[in-house]
């Protein structure tokens, strides 16, 4: 648009080429490997329950944890175990992917059903973030929560498994926002999805339409601008209210869910099968056919490779995520976890490494931050390892979404920095208690 | 599989670069660089090109001799030379020409630590060692004679404001020839349609933001007013457009908060008509944005914006 006084504007790119593509379901042949990773999420790492040899079932229960913070691992195949250490689960798929004939369909008659049903379902955000589901769904005081906003932005460059889980299973997503808008008991539902995103937005505004129980239920349109899946910029975005800093959703009173857990929970509580497979998109250069794959929790990379026609160009650089948050692998010989929502692969020519110059001073950085932060100094503090005008530059409130290092025309590594500049902060604080 | 690069977050990075911000600027001073040519004669040019490529130079040079990387691909010594020779008379000798360019760069540019460690504009630095030094000691003037060709007769030898000073406004030229530039005046700051046209490119192209030089060009205009001066004339004269749109919005030297460069902008145009009023220059500007640039760290402190979601007071 032509607007003289609109500050920079940085846009960043869609890419979404799988987002018309059917989800191809991904069967291990027998004989394939799943590495279940017993640290799945963020929090505590499982125990395995199970030991070499014992055959499992799809959704059978192979690890778990008592710690607060956590959620169960199932078997996301049917087969042998093969190993089991300190990291992970090896189970060896005997290519029939028989789900565990005792699976049925949670028994509900009260919140606290509710909330153990969804803990057992060993459901974490599906979004990336990877938070026990359970714990947002069991608000302490329901009283306090107004609305539920569900989340289907994904700004994020490539993926597309938020909205292809809206467009395959606009049913599932909706009777999941409607048993968890009746669980905490609010009216006011709103389901956050950038503007790009035509097929899914109508979608889900034909369900909603031909069915009157949704009618609390409404589809926000928001501008496609990154980051707007970030929590406290979605909140903001769709209800103008400000999380503050060190406060959790619910203080605003608000609960947040990913499209996918929702559209899983839907699921759940209909069949009963738990957390064993996930949608990946698998895009970038590497790649011959870019798609989104509904693949086993545990698949490795290599294999979901495989499933896209192999690499077109060698990868150069491996990405759990997408390109402005995602997490470099090592190999393709990793697993996906039930937090990996795409692996982005890139080759050679997406791959660069960028030299870094001076900084021009163009503050590029600031106008671009969506927590209204100094990036650039901070960038500067932190390289002098200036801990005092560290502590006045509110680093905790940034969401590490990357823009201030995406904008740069001096190709600096500012978000970078603001991690380590993070880390320098709790070392001083622990350091001040010992 | 070759070693993967495992460099972190974000892996991808917008295509914009500072070299295509420096030649962004470069292009929105070609406008007046055309106009002045037609105002001033082909001289105008020579004097454009020597002061480029002395900056150039020069700062190739330091950094050869100081062993330090070459920085001359990123155009920022380029922009410099342009700005430079557009606060220069168009019959200023070349080996003066040359003189401030050089000292330009080295002195208030490069000794500094280069691109984005100087502390006031170099360009604006360089008009102030022209007034201060080439003038008062060396006797040239400020100010070049009008293309012959073009025959104006109702303008004296003076500069606009000199008129004003003096009481003689029957012979003071027409907003139209002050707008299109027919005055005299230094090389680059005559022309406003022609600046006024690169600085809307520059907030085209987000190289700039409307913060400095709208609040600029507005405070000289609202402060012409109080004062009993022509305001439409005071933000026609002098160095107003070159300065509000060229110069003090210099990344380097301005603020890069939000509050901060509107401060800066509102304190360079006090200063600016303070030395117009009461001052013994008849134009402030240099002096302005010199002064303002000094405050830059303590204006950026004070304008720390609030962080989402950060209640406590902000010192």
């Amino acid at each position: 648009m032509f607007n003289l006084f609109k500050p920079h504007q940085i846009r960043v790119p869609h890419w979404k080429h799988t987002v018309a593509k059917e989800t191809e379901q991904l069967l291990l042949k027998k004989g394939t490997m799943v590495h279940l990773m017993l640290s799945q999420h963020i929090g505590a790492a499982c125990e395995p329950v199970v030991t070499v040899g014992d055959h499992v079932y799809v959704g059978q229960i192979i690890a778990q944890s008592s710690a607060f913070v956590s959620a169960p691992i199932h078997a996301s195949v049917s087969g042998v175990i093969e190993v089991v250490d300190d990291h992970k689960i090896i189970i060896k798929s005997d290519g029939k992917g028989t789900i565990d004939p005792t699976v049925e369909p949670p028994a509900i008659n009260n919140d606290d059903d509710f909330v153990q049903a969804v803990k057992s379902s060993g459901l974490v955000g599906l979004g990336g973030a990877g938070f026990p589901t359970y714990i947002k769904f069991g608000v302490k005081d329901k009283s306090q929560i107004d609305t539920l906003i569900i989340n289907a932005a994904e700004c994020e460059p490539f993926i597309t498994t938020d909205a292809r889980e809206i467009i395959e299973n606009t049913a599932d997503v909706l009777e999941g926002i409607l048993a968890l808008g009746t669980h905490l008991d609010v009216t006011n539902m709103i389901i956050g999805i950038e503007s790009h995103n035509k097929a899914a937005i109508s979608s889900l505004q034909k369900e909603i339409s031909s069915h009157s129980n949704y009618k609390n239920i409404k589809v926000k349109i928001l501008p496609s601008k990154y980051p707007q899946g970030a929590e406290k910029v979605l909140i903001q975005s769709c209800l103008n209210r400000i999380v503050p800093l060190g406060k959790l959703p619910s203080d605003v009173g608000v609960v947040v869910s990913n499209v996918s857990s929702i559209g899983f929970l839907g699921r759940y509580l209909k069949t009963g099968v738990p957390l064993v497979t996930r949608r990946v998109t698998i895009d970038g250069g590497a790649v011959t056919t870019p798609k989104n794959i509904l693949a086993p929790i545990g698949t490795l990379v290599k294999d979901l490779v495989d499933c896209c026609g192999g690499y077109q160009l060698p990868p150069a650089k491996i990405l759990s995520g997408g390109p402005m948050m995602g997490m470099p692998l090592e190999s393709d010989d990793l697993p996906i976890t039930k937090r990996s929502n795409a692996v982005t692969i890139f080759n050679h020519v997406q791959a660069v490494e960028h030299e870094e110059i001076e900084c021009i001073r163009c503050a590029r950085c600031i106008d671009v931050c969506p927590v209204n932060l100094l990036p650039v100094a901070i960038d500067q503090n932190v390289r002098l390892k200036n801990m005092d005008e560290l502590q006045q530059l509110d680093l905790n409130a940034c969401i590490d979404c990357g823009l201030c290092s995406f904008s740069c025309p001096s190709n600096r590594t500012l978000v970078q920095n603001i991690r380590v500049g993070k880390g320098m902060l709790r070392e001083l604080a622990q350091g001040g208690q010992a | 599989m070759k070693t993967l690069m495992t460099t972190a977050a974000p892996h991808i990075l917008a295509p914009f670069k500072t070299n295509a911000i420096m030649l962004d600027v470069i292009i929105a001073l070609m406008p007046a660089l055309i106009a002045s040519s037609f105002i001033f004669g082909p001289r105008a040019l020579l004097v454009t090109l020597v002061s480029v490529m002395t900056c150039v130079v020069s700062e190739f040079v330091y950094r050869k001799l100081l062993k330090k990387k070459t920085t001359i691909g990123d155009l920022s010594a380029v922009v410099t030379g342009i700005l430079l020779a557009f606060n220069m008379p168009v019959h200023f000798p070349v080996w003066a020409t040359i003189l401030t360019a050089a000292a330009t760069i080295i002195l208030l540019k490069e000794l500094f630590g280069g691109l984005g460690f100087n502390l006031i504009n170099p360009a604006m630095g360089g008009r102030a060692l022209l007034r201060v030094f080439m003038v008062v000691m060396l006797g040239l003037p400020i100010y070049g004679q009008l293309n012959p060709r073009l025959a104006f007769d109702a303008i004296g030898q003076a500069t606009p404001m000199v008129y004003q000073a003096a009481g003689m406004y029957e012979i003071v030229p027409s907003y139209w020839a002050l707008f299109l530039g027919f005055r005299f005046g230094t090389i680059g700051e005559t022309s406003k349609v022609a600046l006024l046209i690169g600085g809307l490119y520059l907030m085209y192209k987000r190289v700039i933001t409307w913060h400095i030089p709208i609040t600029y060009i507005g405070s000289v205009f609202v402060l012409a007013f109080l004062f009993g001066q022509d305001p439409l004339f005071s933000i026609l004269t002098g160095g107003i457009f070159l300065g509000g749109f060229f110069m003090a919005t210099d990344y380097a030297t301005s603020p890069m908060t939000k509050r901060g460069k509107i401060i800066f902008a509102v304190g360079i145009a006090v200063i600016t008509m303070g030395i117009r009023l009461f001052g013994v220059f008849y134009d402030g500007i240099a002096f302005g944005i010199i002064t303002m640039n000094l405050l830059v760290p303590f204006i950026e402190k004070i304008t720390k914006p609030k962080a989402l979601g950060v209640y406590k007071e902000v010192a």
